[in-house]
Formats: C-alpha cells, structure tokens, sequence
C-alpha cells in the first residue's frame, strides 16, 4: 500500500525517510492567538509516540494540524511531512487521499465518531471504499476479519453505533482507523470517554493491533499513566510549546520541567498504591517512588503514604 | 475478613485511622434496602439493579464504584430521591422517601449537597461562582434569616460564600466574580462542589465528580474533597467513581456494583488489598497500570 504517487514527488522534502511523521517548526494562529508556537516533534517507523499535556495546551489543534483539519480562520506555518509528503501545501482532494489510507485517526468520543445511520459493517468498509475498489465479497471478507481482530462479535455486524457499548463503540472505530493498514494510526484520547476497564483493554488492543501491523503511533492524553502502556517516548506540550521529550519510562521517574512534573505526579496520585492487590508489575514505571512526594504540598499526596496498602 | 453476602458486613465500623471515631459506628443517615430497578418498555426490559442494600453513616464516605452500565448512578439517584425504585425502601434519618412531598424527602433535600460529573452543564453560564454559590444557599436559608433583615441574610450568605470557596481550595476574592466561561475545568468543578457544601448538608453525593476533568486537576478536586472531610467530620459523603484509583485516597467504605448486584462491599483498605470477587479485582487491576 505504498502510495507514493509520481506526480507528488516534488512535494517530497529531504526528511528522514524513517520518520512516518515528521513536524517542523510548526506555529498554528487563530485570531491572534498563539495556539501552537514552534513545535517540532517526529515518530519514527513503527516507534509509538505519546503527545502528552493538560487541557488548553494544544494537542487536539496539532492533531487537526497534522491530518489538515485545522479551522479555515488559523494560519499555519513550518511544515508537517507525513511519509514523505508535504502536508501543509496539499490541496483538499490530496489531504483526503492521505486520511484514512496512510493515516488512521481514532477519537476521544465513539459515539461521536461514527455515523448513526451506517451500520458496524458499513461503518468499517467506508475507509476501503473511498481509497480502493474492491467487490461485495471482498469488502464483506475484510470487514468481518477486522471485526474479529477488533474482539467483536460477527453479529454485531449489522447493528448500529446506537446499540452499542461505548467500549464496543470504541472498538468499531479502532477497526474502521486501521481497516486501510495506514502506517500512522492517530490516537486522540480514545480511551477518555470509557470506564477504566474497558480503558485499559482498549488500550491493549490498540497497541497490539498498530504492533502487529508494525504501524507507528501518535497517541495524545493528558494521562502519564495511560501513556506508559501505550508508548516507549513521548513528547510534553504545554501553552502551545513542546517543554519536554524523551523516554516515557524516563519522564516518569525523573521528570524535571513543572508541566511533566504536574502531569506525572497526577498520575502517580491515582494510580493504586496497593502493595500486592493489583497485580504486581504492572504500571511499575507509574508506581515506582509513588511515595517520594514530588514537592508537591498536596494534602492528598501526604496521605497517600500514609494509607499505603499492606498484604 | 470481610464477610459478603451477610447483611453484618454493611454494619459501619468505626472510621479508619480512628478519624471521626467520635461521630461514626452509629445508626445509618440514609439507608437503602432491597432495591429493585428495570428500565424500558415491556418487551425490552432490562433490569439495573437487584435487590440492592447500601448504608450511609454519619462522617463517613462511601464510594460506589463499578464500570459502565453497572448501575452506580441508578442506585445513587434512587437513594437521593431523583428515581423511584420498583421495590426496596430508602430511608433518610429514620423517615421513609415515599414521594416527593414526603418527609423524608423534603428533609434530605434540604440536608444533601449533589455534584455531578459535568461541571460546565451544572453551573449556569450567566451566573458568577458567587451568585451559584448563594443562590441554593438563599433558598434553603431564606427562612431562617427572615427574623434578622435582608441585611443580615447577604452577610451571611456572603461568609458562607466565601468560607465554601476557600474549603475547595478557590481564592474567594478571585473567583467569587467570576463566570464559568473564566474557569478551567478543575476550577469550575471546585465551585460546583463549593455550591454543594455551602449550606452545610448532612450528606453529599458526587456522581463521577472527575471522569470529565483533566487528570492533573484531579488532584485539586480529591484535596477539596478531603478538606471537606477534615473540616466537617459530621458531613457523610457518597461517591461514585468506576476508578478505584481516584477513591483509594477519600472513602472510608467501597460498595462494588457489577450488572446491577452488589460484587461486595466493606472497608476501602481491605476490599482494595484482599478483594473477595473476581470483577473487583479487574477494577483494582484497571487503576494500578
């Protein structure tokens, strides 16, 4: 599925041919305000990369950057390369050509994702359709496979998003993101939405769906803990500036810029602090020094070690 | 060890750590007894919940936890008087909710504080965190203040206004003015949990009070949730969250629900280190990643 059409090499810059995305120098302005100012970050092939920040801090307009959705009033400026290509001097007809075949976006509300008047099987064929011709049977095949791999059952093939779960939901639209085999699957907190059950199982079959596919990753939240399940390094933005980057596991046991500070310490904050409740060896990076305090005058924090469960 | 299934389990022992030892072991405030609960039309009814037993003790919070569908916000709205069960009993200090107009139910009303899940959608856009704040605080008060004069009444108002901000952890002065258009988030969860406690109700009941919020805010919702605690001892408090991450650090007791029955239920320390169910420990597994 390489797509590397003859008439779109002249858009090809002299970026690293490894990086599936590479994002340049990029400031993104709506009405005067500075919403991202210089950002610069890449993922790698087959390399899933976390983008991490609270709320207001510009992850979801880099997400609308980097698939060209940005609003028509925000001027942009620097460059977005995905596989080689220029996005930011595409036209409409090319962008839509990269969504959905060499990028796959899976988004914060299923419920909101899906069209409600297609059913599941509709709904996963559509990206198939619109980028390939394939027959009845074909499409039929491939839905059913994905469905399967997605952990749904066959006869929730013709049902509707409304008679789904929101973890069912979710699936539906993992499965309709990665039915084309894109190379970048684009997470934009997929698993907010979903109690924490089905969170941390959709979040597994995430990364073993884009692993086995050897796809790469760029997954946003504003949850470290989410994170070091999901992603090996991951890039802290905050204001609009990347302020931090390096191993998620590595951020999460030192981190030293306030934003990653505030973010991880959070993290730590509710994730369970149980002894050998939860089974041990999960999330260490999350748990590890959960006690040490961070300096954070936090009422909670303080008490936290103090409640530390026992066997 | 806990032992489930055994009506003695839901007896309250006294508070962990010896907090609020003096105020609680006592007589359940709101009690919740065999509640049954079905939704939809006759063809395709769907029960949420069975026979259902939940008791709330002076100084104490109880969360109610469980994931999606388990029937967390049905028995909440069902124990505050919001939804009427098809069978059970809740009674609040003794009087039973039969009805609106009830005794019991006019009682509670008055003596409970509600925050929900979304705060945006629970303070009203054209209000300051002040004029929310004193508005439910106005009404519950109006009689007893009308003796001392409207003057006397906005003084009061005015201190509770400014003692409720400051207990979740808001700078009065700054966000007294100020419209939920202004506030992030934790901020305006804060005021709708300021709003909740300004009157200084018996009971509160917070229905996923931080899924919608950003996680580093989190934090700032659980420290006013314990200064709450700290600083009104009496105050009984109901949370319901499906991450057990988030009430390992607030309730004194869990309640586990799961497809509408009680999984188990007992002290937070206990249920968390030696979990008697299998979908309990899926929960305990899902907040320690």
């Amino acid at each position: 599925m390489n797509d590397s059409d003859a008439n779109h090499a002249d858009n090809t810059v002299d970026a690293v041919q490894t990086h599936v995305l590479d994002v340049h120098d990029l400031s993104v302005t709506i009405a005067q305000h500075v919403i991202l100012d210089h950002v610069s970050l890449h993922v790698g092939a087959g390399e899933r990369v976390g983008l991490i920040g609270a709320s207001g801090s510009g992850k979801s307009m880099l997400v609308k950057a980097l698939t060209g959705l940005l609003p028509r009033t925000a001027q942009a400026d620097g460059s977005v390369t995905l596989g080689g290509r220029r996005l930011d001097i595409m036209d409409d007809a090319s962008l839509a050509q990269v969504r959905g075949r060499y990028v796959g976006l899976v988004f914060q509300n299923p419920g909101a994702a899906l069209n409600p008047v297609l059913t599941v099987e509709q709904q996963i064929c559509l990206p198939l359709r619109l980028h390939y011709e394939l027959d009845a049977d074909e499409l039929h095949d491939r839905a059913m496979a994905m469905l399967e791999r997605v952990g749904l059952p066959s006869r929730l093939a013709g049902a509707y998003p409304h008679e789904l779960s929101g973890g069912q939901q979710q699936r539906v639209g993992i499965a309709t993101a990665l039915i084309t085999s894109p190379r970048l699957i684009i997470a934009d907190e997929p698993t907010t939405a979903l109690d924490a059950i089905v969170q941390r199982s959709i979040i597994d079959l995430l990364v073993s769906l884009v692993e086995s596919a050897g796809a790469s990753m760029l997954f946003i939240t504003h949850d470290f803990a989410v994170l070091s399940r999901a992603t090996s390094r991951c890039v802290v933005i905050d204001g609009g500036h990347v302020v931090d980057s390096g191993r998620t596991a590595d951020l999460l046991r030192a981190p030293d810029q306030p934003a990653t500070r505030a973010l991880v310490q959070a993290a730590r904050m509710l994730t369970l602090h149980a002894g050998t409740g939860a089974g041990a060896g999960v999330g260490a990076g999350v748990r590890a020094g959960s006690g040490s305090g961070a300096g954070s005058g936090s009422d909670v924090a303080q008490r936290a070690d103090r409640r530390r469960y026992h066997a | 060890m806990r032992e489930k299934d055994e009506p003695a389990a839901m007896t309250r022992r006294v508070g962990r750590d010896g907090r609020n030892a003096d105020v609680s072991g006592g007589e359940p405030i709101l009690s919740v007894r065999g509640i049954n609960k079905s939704f939809g039309a006759r063809s395709r009814r769907t029960q949420v919940l069975f026979s259902v037993d939940m008791d709330v003790t002076e100084g104490e919070c109880l969360a109610v936890i469980g994931g999606s569908g388990s029937g967390k916000t049905t028995l909440t709205r069902i124990a505050f008087g919001s939804e009427q069960a098809d069978s059970g009993m809740v009674t609040y200090q003794g009087e039973t909710l039969a009805g609106a107009h009830s005794p019991g139910m006019l009682r509670l009303r008055r003596e409970s504080g509600l925050v929900f899940q979304n705060p945006f959608a629970s303070l009203d856009p054209r209000w300051t965190a002040g004029e929310s704040i004193a508005e439910g605080l106005g009404a519950r008060r109006s009689i007893h203040v009308r003796d001392d004069g409207q003057q006397a009444a906005s003084d009061h108002i005015a201190g509770a206004v400014y003692q409720a901000l400051s207990t979740v952890g808001l700078d009065p002065d700054e966000f007294v003015g100020r419209y939920p258009v202004d506030m992030s988030g934790g901020q305006a969860q804060r005021v709708a949990i300021a709003r909740a406690i300004a009157a200084e109700p018996r009971i509160i009941l917070a229905d996923e009070p931080m899924s919608a919020i950003d996680v580093s805010a989190r934090v700032q919702i659980l420290d006013a949730f314990s200064r709450i605690r700290r600083e009104r001892p009496r105050t009984a408090m109901v949370i319901v969250s499906h991450d057990i991450g988030v009430v390992q650090h607030i309730a004194d007791q869990v309640i586990v629900l799961h497809d509408g029955r009680v999984e188990e239920t007992g002290d937070t320390n206990e249920v968390l280190a030696h979990p008697q169910s299998a979908y309990t420990r899926q929960l305990i597994d899902a907040a320690a990643w």
